[in-house]
């Protein structure tokens, strides 16, 4: 079970190459609804496919639809995404037919979580399974660190996995186990390229566009670039205004915006996702964009305007001498954050993530670098936990110091 | 016949499959047939049968494909005056010429013992051993050689669970399927397959 921020991917190996996948949310139905009357009784929570046949109206979605991973970590006290987590686990067990008959012992269950999720996450998911064992769906389960999935499935014993979904990013080194006392997390995802891009619109003169999540999210898509240089491909956008233009149309909607001579900004995009550290985005600041701080959530220090060529290198950097050319040489990109195109008329000018990486590092002093994507983006995490649990002897029992291991749930 | 033998007036006495007739002397033959090889006993039953006619004949043949003349000891026929004759579909060749069957000996008091008769048996059962085993060894070549052209050599087989390094598996319903193509050579199928049993120190 792969709980990301946005969706929760899930399946046993039986699934082949994907996963099922349903949004990681759930919907809290108001008992006096037309919805709820007609098909009680129903669960006080609403997960999976059904939840968009409950929603009623935008004033429910605030309070009613809750997202319980939004930036990888619950609030210990946050009983609603408890629930809402305690459903998608359920329902995730029985979505699929099982043959008791063929003598079904129940699942080998592998959740996987953010790599900073404090230990009460990893004690209360555990929990929740203990709970809902009462049909026997769980023989056994473990909980492992996403990167960590990621590099598994990935195929790679020894590499540094960058994780980066809507939230936040971690760097995790991986040398057949998570080195946890080296990870780095960054207080910046896929929200702060939205954030960037809903300002650029506001200067644009898109003011009342800015002010909407989905349209921002698929301007940033269709227009954002990262540079390889963002001095030089300022300067190159304004020498041809042409060849980087950015226009946008909603498609089947009249709605369509231009950047006309500001179309240089759109690289400012993908470069702030990177490196926050431009003078440029301090009249951004200056204007009122939240500068991405430094926070401590459970245990770990989410550095803010750290960037990623720094962020490889300090975590690196934690990990024994002698490992860390082999870290430098296998670097795995993960998420969604990470997908950025390049253009053909604007290669060298634009470049993709693990370009932008390995540009970064080289110009810190790392030159023997290898950076690549992880081989599938969307499943990378949930191949890595069907692979764990098939690999992994029964009988490493779990161990709350190292964090690993099966926590037997039936005899 | 090619050396002025004729057809016997008399049918050849059983198991013999000719008789023919040269200088007063009869001659009897067994023919001994390609499709003999597929059965098992076959050869060995029609050389035993060869013995029975010593008496009712002075010269024994045995006529037996080419090919099956390299597990068949000429030395074996000429201690015991059988011939043999070796032929394919384009020539014959006498390969080791028959003694003449010498008078019927006096029988033996009843009661006793032939020991003439024992030692052909005995000689007749370690042919026979030793034939036995060379088919077998041939009969398990030709299906190795069957098996190969119907799998192909060099097609890849499926990674299947089987093929994995895993003591115990951790499905209780599924057994031989193929595995997800992102298992393929996979080095964590090795390392995670060893937790708890390597010593090791956490890097965390």
């Amino acid at each position: 079970m792969d709980f990301g921020t946005s969706d929760f991917k899930f399946g046993p190996i039986t699934c082949g190459e994907e996963p099922r996948i349903v949004n990681n949310r759930g919907y809290f139905p108001e008992r006096n609804s037309v919805m709820y009357r007609a098909f009680e009784p129903t669960a006080d929570v609403i997960v999976g496919e059904d939840v968009p046949l409950y929603l009623q109206s935008s004033e429910d979605l605030s309070s009613r639809l809750v997202y319980p991973m939004r930036n990888g970590i619950i609030e210990r006290s946050d009983e609603n995404a408890w629930r809402v987590v305690n459903a998608l686990c359920n329902f995730g067990l029985k979505s699929f037919k099982v043959e008791r008959d063929n003598g079904f012992q129940g699942y080998y269950v592998v959740a996987s979580l953010s790599s900073v999720s404090p230990r009460y996450m990893y004690e209360h998911l555990m929990e929740i399974f203990k709970q809902s064992n009462e049909d026997g769906f769980v023989r056994a389960v473990t909980v492992i660190p996403q990167p960590f999935a990621v590099a598994i499935g990935h195929g790679v014993t020894t590499c540094v996995v960058i994780e980066s979904g809507h939230g936040n990013s971690q760097i995790c080194p991986i040398s057949k186990y998570p080195v946890r006392t080296a990870q780095v997390a960054l207080n910046r995802g896929g929200g702060e390229a939205n954030a960037i891009t809903s300002e650029i619109l506001r200067d644009a003169g898109y003011g009342d566009l800015a002010a909407e999540e989905t349209f921002v999210r698929r301007v940033k898509e269709a227009i954002g670039l990262v540079p390889a240089d963002l001095d030089d491909a300022t300067k190159e956008a304004k020498r041809s205004p042409k060849k980087l233009r950015a226009k946008y149309k909603v498609p089947g909607t009249r709605v369509e915006i231009d950047l006309g001579k500001d179309s240089w900004s759109r690289f400012l995009i993908g470069e702030y996702v990177f490196n926050p550290n431009h003078e440029i985005f301090e009249s951004y600041f200056g204007r009122g964009m939240p500068r991405p701080k430094d926070v401590k959530i459970g245990e770990t220090v989410f550095r803010g305007m750290l960037d990623f060529g720094d962020a490889i290198i300090m975590s690196v950097e934690r990990c024994p001498v002698e490992l860390q050319p082999l870290l430098y040489r296998e670097v795995v990109l993960s998420g969604g954050n990470f997908n950025w195109s390049v253009p053909p008329r604007l290669d060298g000018v634009a470049v993709d993530a693990p370009t932008k990486i390995k540009l970064l590092l080289r110009d810190k002093g790392i030159k023997n670098v290898s950076v690549k994507m992880t081989k599938s983006p969307q499943f990378s995490v949930w191949h890595g936990c069907i692979i764990y649990g098939f690999a992994v002897p029964d009988e490493y029992e779990w161990d709350w110091q190292r964090l690993e291991g099966w926590l037997k749930l039936a005899s | 016949m090619a050396m002025g033998a004729k057809p016997s007036p008399d049918k050849p006495t059983p198991p013999a499959d000719m008789s023919l007739v040269l200088d007063n002397e009869r001659i009897l033959v067994v023919i001994l047939r390609s499709d003999a090889l597929l059965e098992r006993g076959k050869v060995v039953d029609t050389i035993l049968g060869l013995s029975s006619l010593r008496n009712a004949a002075n010269q024994l043949y045995l006529a037996a494909p080419r090919l099956l003349g390299t597990s068949l000891d000429a030395q074996v026929f000429r201690n015991y005056g059988i011939g043999l004759i070796l032929f394919d579909d384009r020539h014959i060749e006498e390969a080791v010429p028959p003694s003449p069957v010498p008078a019927a000996t006096p029988q033996q008091p009843a009661g006793g013992i032939d020991t003439a008769v024992l030692g052909e048996l005995v000689t007749l059962k370690s042919m026979y051993v030793e034939m036995e085993r060379n088919i077998s060894e041939l009969r398990e070549q030709f299906s190795l050689f069957q098996e190969k052209l119907e799998t192909g050599i060099n097609t890849p087989k499926p990674l299947t669970t089987a093929d994995v390094l895993h003591e115990q598996s951790v499905f209780t319903n599924s057994t031989g399927q193929d595995l997800p193509p992102f298992f393929n050579n996979n080095p964590w199928l090795e390392v995670l397959s060893r937790r708890g049993r390597e010593d090791h120190t956490f890097a965390g």
